[in-house]
């Protein structure tokens, strides 16, 4: 269960949101470049730290700014899959995925094992011992899935994984992507660009425009009632409905 | 018609400087037959030198790495006050007369100097002693190995960082794991830089630690000793420089390579 309530304003640009996830659901916060979906991410993450506002997973405070509460990124329960993935171009891909382990002080042998199952679990077993840059975009995707999943989060957060890949490996990845969601127990938030990815990933939509949520609910709900203009022409489906 | 003239002008600009650069080189190495050479470097004079300046130079470049590698990850990371005085004074060493800096040396650890005393209570003594000599290599080389690593620690991307972040890594195993790897191109530069300017030292370490044969007496000060009185020494000697700082510089090609290798990595690991 994720609850949370940010607020941050960075030059000319205000954020001010509030979420609330349930466990093993995925919420896809879909809004233009520049509507402040990674700033958002970063903020859950604790890589960056808001004006002010609140962030609860699973009942632990990770940030409460009335109570001084901030929970660093390196204590916080999330996994976090960047745009470009950011695996580390030095390591290879077992090494990335035992990294996060290796940090929490795990055995080396059992630090392999673990990285190795989630490896095949992600069906990329075979590319174990490659460097990041011998990876296909969809194979590096996949790696860097399996680095943040191997820790077992709390809070999934995924920041366009699919717009690195081109148009025709993207269907298929978002297709075993959405297998992979389902089976998950943690809150995952999926920030996209793309209406399609939203619909087809989220089972809750939030839409995000300048920094605000400006509606949000079931992917059904979204497309057939749009709120406003700016919602109907990001989900493509022309006028916002009349009010009844 | 202006054009050739151009072209002229900067052949000629050019090959001059070529000339100057290179004939030196050309004579050192004419002046002796390799047989001479040869003969010369064996001697114990020669090899003391060899020996003091191999030994002297590994352990400053030794020292400055690890002194120096915590100050350039702080100024690569970290803003704080006192910041840019701490920038100019650890770059003046690269600006500063050499004799300056062996005689600001003397007045700091010489016998009466501001810590020397404090030092001889202690039982140690620096000036025309090989700590000594290390001392005026450490001062005079670190900025060359302070400035790539810094410039190195700076420019890993961010986005590693965060991501070591996010894998729950502490700052010590994000520096051991992610930073020091994907620096160690510019490390090993500045590695090469700060052994070469080491072993090239002469200023500061005949002001500061003297010229004792098989004490402080370098191959460069071994040089300027023996131009007085024996020349053919003098050239072996040189020529032996000349041969330990051109495997240097292709050393520090090789770690340029590397860091093209690091650029390939890098390239790689975004789209």
């Amino acid at each position: 269960m994720l609850r949370a309530r940010l607020a941050s304003r960075r030059g000319g640009f205000a954020l001010a949101v509030e979420l609330e996830v349930e466990p093993g659901r995925t919420l896809a916060l879909v809004g233009e470049s520049g509507a402040g979906k990674t700033t958002l991410l970063r903020l859950l993450a604790g890589l960056d730290t808001p004006d002010e506002g609140y962030v609860e997973v699973d009942g632990a405070a990770w940030l409460d700014s009335s109570e001084g509460v901030n929970v660093p990124a390196r204590a916080r329960a999330t996994g976090y899959v960047a745009q470009d993935y950011a695996l580390f171009p030095h390591l290879t891909v077992e090494d990335n995925v035992a990294f996060g382990l290796e940090a929490q002080h795990r055995p080396a042998a059992e630090a392999r094992t673990r990285a190795q199952a989630m490896l095949s679990q992600l069906g990329i077993a075979a590319l174990a011992k490659r460097r990041p840059a011998e990876l296909s975009g969809g194979q590096q995707q996949r790696a860097a899935l399996a680095r943040a999943l191997v820790l077992e989060p709390r809070l999934l957060l995924l920041d366009e994984p699919l717009s690195a890949l081109d148009l025709q490996t993207r269907r298929a990845v978002r297709d075993e992507l959405r297998r992979l969601l389902v089976t998950l127990s943690c809150v995952t938030i999926y920030v996209t660009h793309s209406p399609a990815e939203a619909m087809a990933l989220g089972d809750w939509i939030a839409v995000l425009e300048h920094g605000r949520i400006v509606q949000h609910g079931p992917p059904r709900e979204l497309a057939s009632r749009p709120a406003s203009p700016y919602v109907a022409e990001l989900i493509g489906v022309g006028a916002p409905a009349m009010p009844e | 018609m202006r054009e050739l003239a151009a072209r002229i002008v900067a052949a000629v600009a050019g090959g001059t400087l070529v000339l100057l650069l290179g004939l030196p080189l050309a004579a050192l190495l004419l002046r002796v037959s390799p047989g001479e050479l040869a003969r010369r470097l064996a001697s114990p004079e020669i090899l003391a030198a060899l020996r003091l300046s191999l030994v002297s130079t590994t352990a400053a470049s030794l020292l400055v790495v690890v002194m120096g590698l915590p100050l350039a990850y702080l100024l690569a990371t970290r803003r704080f006050r006192g910041k840019r005085v701490l920038e100019v004074l650890l770059d003046l060493p690269m600006v500063l007369p050499p004799t300056v800096a062996g005689f600001a040396l003397l007045m700091a650890f010489g016998r009466m100097g501001l810590a020397g005393r404090a030092l001889s209570a202690l039982g140690v003594s620096l000036p025309f002693t090989t700590l000594g000599l290390v001392v005026a290599q450490v001062f005079m080389a670190a900025p060359f190995f302070i400035a790539p690593a810094r410039a190195g620690f700076a420019s890993v991307d961010r986005r590693y960082l965060d991501a070591a972040a996010t894998l729950r890594a502490s700052e010590a195993r994000t520096f051991l794991r992610v930073m020091l790897p994907l620096s160690m191109p510019s490390l090993l530069a500045g590695v090469a830089m700060c052994g070469a300017r080491a072993l090239g030292e002469f200023g500061a370490t005949i002001t500061f630690a003297g010229n004792l044969p098989g004490v402080t007496q370098t191959m460069p000060l071994a040089v300027y000793v023996a131009l007085q009185s024996d020349l053919s020494t003098a050239v072996a000697l040189s020529a032996l420089l000349l041969a330990m700082s051109c495997a240097l510089l292709f050393a520090l090609r090789a770690t340029s390579a590397g860091a093209l290798l690091g650029g390939r990595f890098a390239a790689g690991a975004s789209r």
